[in-house]
Order: structure tokens, then sequence, then C-alpha cells
């Protein structure tokens, strides 16, 4: 499974990066430079305006929506019933489960959940 | 000298000031949209416990509006380059001032005179309170404007926006959570909002600052930080111990420091300095409150209100100005008015 994030201040950067480093696969690859995308992919985002999906990441996923299999969203908690929405927006949008919502860079708690999620898939 | 530019909004300086003033500017909010007068009757019913802990909370919270308004954006704005930035970190400066106002407009709505003089004498007397504003002021005020001063300074100023405001935000939240002191609430979840946006912007500032430093420089300013952090967080532990000692609510708050604590770290792309924790779940509930029925942005809070701007038609304009433009017919509305 191939991890395609979009950042703007690196908290979902280093997430993705963090999970990359613990699968051992390929190193997950920036928005920008996921333009030929050969398998499955899980997208790791961010929110923003309110509860909103990022214009990049709306713009990326019409490209190529076909081999999207879940979706991580960042957020932060200030943001209350808006929290890390931009995962239900995209999941209901394009029928893909939402892996996981983290505050900010994400916890130790977050990296197992979404190792886990694609441990399953793998097997 | 190079000659004086106007500001160019349509060749940005960088990615994201942009997004950020504009944020700010449509999210504004004054505190005499949301009334307290409900508030005001939750009041007298509170212990006298729960009324200490939530004004001087407040108050010193003002306290530090009072000084990022006052002094830590104007020594920002002053320091760091670019029109643009210059001008989101001015509204900042701007959207402080409005937060210290909200908070001294809940002392006159809730105390007496007596009792408000009483809660703004200690804010000038609180030793942890002192601390901590004397201490950034010194920050701000160090003549180092490297990109290691710079950066000092932007790292304190996110300090104050992501973590150190919690010791006080944490009661007013906690209270929401339950459903007390709601419309009150309401005004603090606004500016936390503010505070999330003001931390993560100027952390993005410092970021820059920091990609500037060499591979020493960035070593001492980890270093400055661990310890700098070591240091506030100390203090903001004992102030903790004075301001929630009545209300049995220590632990919890200091829990909710530290992670914000991790928040701050996040935003400035360094390591997170204590576990991770959830959040105590009745100040969780007072975060979302707002969220239950309305749309934050569009409508700012439950009980916010607001003037609608409309958009003038010519007979408005006509109705105004009763058939002529008004500095040519000045001796006719004079001679009008007049006849009334
Ligand atoms: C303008 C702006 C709007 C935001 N809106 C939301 C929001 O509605 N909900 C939320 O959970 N987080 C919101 N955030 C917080 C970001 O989603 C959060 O900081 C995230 O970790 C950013 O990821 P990144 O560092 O990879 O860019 C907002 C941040 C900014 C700057
Ligand atoms: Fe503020
Ligand atoms: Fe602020």
């Amino acid at each position: 499974m191939q991890l395609v994030y979009d950042s703007l201040t690196g908290n979902v950067r280093r997430f993705a990066e963090d999970l990359a480093r613990q699968l051992g696969g390929p190193p997950a690859l920036a928005m920008r430079e996921a333009q030929h995308l050969p398998g499955d992919y899980l997208l790791l985002t961010y929110t923003f305006g309110t509860g909103g999906v990022p214009a990049s990441t709306q713009a990326f996923l019409q490209q190529h929506a076909a081999r999207l299999r879940g979706v991580v969203s960042s957020g932060s908690f200030h943001w209350g019933q808006n929290f890390a929405r931009a995962a239900d927006v995209i999941a209901g949008q394009y029928g893909v489960p939402v892996v996981a919502k983290i505050n900010k860079a994400g916890s130790a708690a977050n990296r197992v959940q979404v190792l886990e999620w694609i441990g399953e898939r793998r097997a | 000298m190079s000659p004086f530019s106007a500001t160019n909004w349509s060749e940005p300086e960088d990615g994201f000031s942009t997004t950020f003033y504009e944020k700010y500017t449509s999210q504004l909010w004054f505190p005499e949209e949301i009334p307290l007068s409900n508030d005001a009757l939750v009041w007298k019913s509170l212990s006298d416990d729960e009324r200490w802990t939530y004004i001087h909370a407040s108050a010193g919270l003002n306290a530090l509006d009072t000084l990022q308004g006052e002094v830590g954006m104007p020594a920002l704005r002053s320091l760091i380059d670019g029109h643009i930035r210059k001008a989101t970190l001015q509204f900042q400066g701007v959207m402080e001032d409005i937060h210290a106002r909200s908070y001294s407009l809940m002392n006159k709505t809730f105390l007496s005179t007596s009792e408000e003089r009483e809660v703004f004498e200690w804010v000038r007397t609180q030793p942890q309170l002192q601390f901590k504003i004397s201490f950034i002021q010194g920050v701000f005020a160090d003549p180092d404007v490297s990109n290691l001063g710079l950066w000092k300074k932007l790292a304190v100023s996110c300090m104050l926006e992501t973590a150190l405001f919690y010791s006080g935000f944490f009661y007013p939240l906690y209270m929401a959570g339950q459903g007390r002191m709601v419309s009150a609430g309401e005004i603090f979840n606004l500016i936390i909002l503010d505070e999330a946006l003001h931390g993560v912007y100027v952390a993005l500032l410092a970021q820059e600052k920091f990609g500037l430093m060499n591979p020493a420089e960035q070593a001492y300013a980890r270093a400055w930080y661990a310890q700098t952090l070591q240091t506030l967080y100390q203090n903001e532990l004992a102030y903790t111990d004075v301001l929630y000692a009545g209300v049995n609510l220590i632990g919890e708050v200091k829990r909710f420091i530290r992670f914000n604590c991790n928040v701050l770290a996040d935003n400035l792309a360094l390591e997170r300095p204590f576990p991770d924790k959830e959040i105590n779940p009745v100040v969780q509930n007072g975060i979302e409150a707002r969220g239950t029925t309305h749309d934050f942005f569009s409508a700012k809070g439950s009980s916010y209100s607001k003037v609608r701007v409309e958009t003038l038609s010519d007979a408005d304009v006509e109705a105004i100005w009763a058939g002529g433009f008004p500095d040519l017919n000045v001796s006719n509305q004079v001679v009008r008015v007049s006849h009334d």
C-alpha cells in the first residue's frame, strides 16, 4: 500500500514518513510527486477552512480516485465537532474507510492504528 | 535607503500568509455580540471557590492577551520582513486586544466594582503570572535579531498561544462541558480558535527561521527551547496549584497543559516533550459544545448575532440623500432640517 500525503505545516508529512519508515517499504509520496500511481494507496491529509478538504487534496482526488483505499486526516482538537473532518468528507465522497483521525502530527497509538489497518489488508 | 513599496496582495510573499489574513478577517468577532445575561444568573449559583477560579483564570488570560497585543505582536511585526506578513501579525495583535476586552467585559458583567479591583490587583501581584510575563517580555526585548534570536521570539510567542494559555482555558471549558456558563464558554471557544491559528501561523514563521540556521545553531536552539519550556512548565504547575486548589482539579489541569505542550511541539516541528494522553472528557465536551447546532464559522457560535451587511441599492441612496449630492446641497439640507 503506497502512502500519499498532503501537508501544509508538516504534521501529516512527519506522520506519513514515520509510518513509511516503520513499514520499511517505499517512502511516503508527497502529493506533488505522486502523479503516476501504479497501485492502491492510502491518502493522508489535513483539515482546512471549516472542516474542509484542502483544495490541493481535492484536485488530486479528482485525478486519482480509482486506487484510493482509505483516508487518514489530521486536524487539531480546537475545532471541536469539525476535528479532522476532512476524513469524513473524503470517506463519504469516495466510499472508502476513515482509517484514523489524528491530532496534529499524531500519537504512537495513531501510528499503531494505521499500521494495523495496512497489515490487515496485506494478509 | 531603499524606496518604500506598497503591499501587493497579487504577489504573495509566501504560500500561507494571505490564507491566514483572510481567515482572521472572515472570523473576526466582538464580545458585545455574545450576550452574557444568561450566564449572569448561573454565576450567582456557583460556589465561592468556583467563582474564584473562573474569574482569576480569566484575569490571568487578560494579562497575557494584553502582553501579546501590546508587546508580542508589535515586536514580531517590526522584525519580520514582508508587508503581508506584517499586516497579518498586526491583525493578530488586534485580535489579542479584542480577547483582553472580552475578559474585561466578563468581569464587568459578573463582578461588583470592588471585586473587579481585587482581581486586577491580584494580576499585578500574582508571582507565577508575573514571572511568566516578565520572562517572555525579556525574550521579546532581547536585542539579538539573528535567525536564532528571531526564532526565540517566535517560539515564546507560540508557547503562549498554544501552551501557556491553557492553565486558564481549562476551567471555562470544563464548566461549559457541564452546561454551565455556556455563553462565556462560547467566547472562550472563539478565543481558543483564534489562538490555534495564531500558534500555527507564528510557528510557520519560526520553522522558516529554524531552517535558515546552521546545524550548530539548531542544536543550540533545541537545547534553549527544552530549557525554556521546562522553566515555564514548572511555573505553570505552580500557577495551577494556586488557581485550582479550591476546585480540586489540579491533576486534570496539569494533564491538559502537557497535552498542549505536545501540540506546541508539533507546530514547531520539534519532539513532543510528554507522553500522549487523552483530553479530559468534560473539557472535550466543552470544546465541542459550540458545534452542536451551528456551523461555527458561518454563525460564529450558537448565540452569536453579528450585524448582517446588505448591499445598498440606488433607492436606498436616494432615500438617504433625498435627491441631492450632499456636498453640493449643504445649505439646502440645513434649510430643510430647520424647517422640519
Ligand atoms: C486555516 C486553517 C484552518 C483549519 N481548519 C481546521 C478544521 O476545520 N478542523 C481541524 O480539525 N483542523 C483544522 N486546522 C488544523 C490543521 O488541520 C492541523 O494543524 C493539521 O495538523 C495540519 O496538517 P499539516 O501540518 O500537515 O499541514 C486548520 C488549520 C488552519 C491553518
Ligand atoms: Fe489572544
Ligand atoms: Fe494569540
